[in-house]
């Protein structure tokens, strides 16, 4: 910097900055807009303009805390809602892989089944399996899951032999293990935009729900329980796009917007993850085929980082099941592992 | 099937047009920015305004980009341009006020040889804000050409950020820097000859 532009510069930064007392009137000010602006213009002008002159005294002692708690990350959301908007904007700055990237992910998973032994009855298990996926940023139908099993608990029932043993490898090859919430009808990539996507979404779920043949027998559903079946079905398949490491960032970040507009979305600040890390979650409560289903989606406090979710069932007359997943990893390499020659392929996802 | 997501790294800061954005949601997220902001603004409307009118107009840069942040374009991840360019137009509206003040500065060189102990103490803090001669420097420049001289010198800001903030071609930022600086020259040159 030149001489001239070096003195004035000096100049300047030799001011003082402002006083603390002009800082927090500037913030009441600005807090008093914010708190004005989130009510809602139902009323006259004159009513809004009193709003406001009110609201200028209530910022001081309320709205204000929020600017000088500084919410550059630090604040938490008032609602699920909130949250999930929140979400969806960290979804969204995540950089989309380029071309000949790999996306990798770890996460570890652990699910709660019932398993049929021959002429040994029915045992409740839970297993844990170690998921690692390569997706390639080009071509994701090419992606590649190694699964790895972990610990086997019984919960009710013999000891089953049908499970894999602790250690088990398997391999996966992305077809069956990329998901397609739309019906075979329903065709074509899911848009990104949250409103277009919750309308297709809708509308392919619609769909499938009015052309289910009742079972014989059996009295055709009502136009309420139609529409319950269609809300059901809606927030499933959101919940199932949450969850799945495919959707690339847009699509993340749409579906998480549209889930926050599902109406049983609660937040709770109280989750932790599989991996035990504490974290502040979704709750979307929906109905599904054997009673009430929760579905609880866990985001890193601040960041807003996807950590990992539960999955939890209310079967009439029995206790809550869990499935729970935490993402450990996600990170770029250049290459995928081979298959191993004689490798099992595996039967799930 | 779209690509998927990236890395789980904790993002870094977030960056002004992310506050922004996330702040038409969540309208106490602007006081972030505010945060980050509004010292190097007061700073800015100080030397050209005075502390008293930097604390009103510091303050009104920030109410005005809060009301007008839905036009913000996001693409711009960096908002100094824009609160910038917000508040030369508020101090715009204040040309004579500055032009006042900058005389005010000037004239403190012409009490050098006062001694009675109020006026050595008007000239100290004269001295603190702005060399005299600057401020005689910076009186004789038209208001266009100054707010573009101090946004290159106070703000660092580049020549596309300036156009940006003033709504101005970049090629008329040049020339607009030009001529202050060839204005502006004669009284740093007198001052370092003497």
């Amino acid at each position: 910097m030149t001489d001239d532009l070096q003195e004035i510069k000096t100049s300047h930064d030799a001011l003082p900055g402002p006083s603390a007392t002009a800082i927090v009137k500037a913030k009441d000010l600005l807090a008093a807009e914010a708190l004005a602006e989130r009510t809602p213009h139902t009323g006259p002008g004159k009513h809004r303009l009193l709003l406001r002159t009110a609201a200028v005294g209530l910022a001081a002692a309320v709205a204000a805390v929020a600017f000088l708690t500084g919410a550059d990350g630090g604040a938490t959301p008032a609602n699920a809602a909130e949250l999930l908007q929140e979400a969806a904007t960290a979804a969204a700055r995540q950089q989309a892989p380029q071309p000949g990237q790999i996306l990798y992910v770890n996460r570890t998973d652990q699910i709660r089944m019932t398993v049929w032994g021959h002429g040994r009855g029915r045992s409740e298990v839970t297993q844990e399996i170690r998921r690692e996926y390569w997706i390639p940023a080009a071509d994701p139908g090419g992606a590649l899951t190694r699964l790895t099993y972990g610990k086997l608990r019984t919960h009710t029932g013999p000891v089953p032999t049908s499970m894999e043993t602790p250690g088990t490898v398997e391999f996966q090859r992305a077809g069956p293990c990329t998901v397609h919430v739309l019906s075979p009808t329903g065709g074509g990539d899911l848009p990104a935009d949250p409103d277009q996507l919750l309308t297709r979404i809708r509308a392919d779920a619609e769909a499938s729900v009015r052309n289910e043949q009742p079972e014989p027998g059996t009295a055709p559903p009502s136009k309420d329980q139609i529409e319950r079946l269609i809300e059901r079905t809606v927030t499933s398949r959101l919940v199932t796009l949450a969850q799945n490491p495919f959707p690339g960032p847009a699509l993340r970040a749409a579906v998480l917007d549209a889930l926050s507009q599902m109406p049983t979305a609660t937040m709770r600040t109280d989750l932790a993850d599989l991996a035990g890390r504490q974290g502040i979650g979704a709750s979307i409560r929906y109905q599904g085929p054997d009673g009430w289903e929760r579905a609880e989606l866990i985001f890193e406090p601040g960041t807003y980082r996807f950590l990992g979710w539960r999955h939890l069932s209310e079967p009439p007359g029995a206790g809550v099941q869990s499935n729970a997943s935490a993402v450990l990893e996600t990170k770029m390499v250049n290459a995928m592992p081979n298959i191993p020659a004689g490798a099992s392929e595996a039967v799930t996802c | 099937m779209p690509a998927p997501p990236p890395q789980s790294a904790p993002p870094t800061a977030e960056t002004d047009a992310q506050l922004i954005e996330v702040s038409l949601r969540r309208p106490e997220r602007f006081g972030a920015l505010f945060d980050r902001h509004h010292e190097a603004i007061h700073r800015y409307v100080h030397l050209r305004l005075g502390e008293s009118a930097a604390d009103d107009i510091a303050a009104e840069t920030f109410l005005r980009a809060f009301r007008s942040r839905t036009r913000y374009d996001l693409s711009r991840p960096d908002a100094r341009p824009w609160l910038y360019g917000i508040a030369s137009n508020l101090v715009d509206g204040h040309r004579r006020a500055e032009a006042r003040r900058y005389r005010a500065l000037t004239r403190s060189a012409e009490v050098s040889n006062v001694v009675s102990h109020d006026e050595r103490v008007v000239q100290r803090v004269s001295a603190a804000v702005m060399q005299p001669r600057l401020a005689a420097g910076l009186a004789a420049l038209s208001p266009g050409d100054r707010t573009v001289l101090l946004l290159v010198a106070c703000a660092q800001l580049t020549y596309e950020e300036i156009a940006e903030a003033l709504g101005v071609p970049r090629g008329t930022v040049g020339s607009r820097l030009n001529r202050a600086r060839r204005k502006l020259r004669p009284f740093i040159t007198i001052e370092e000859s003497s």
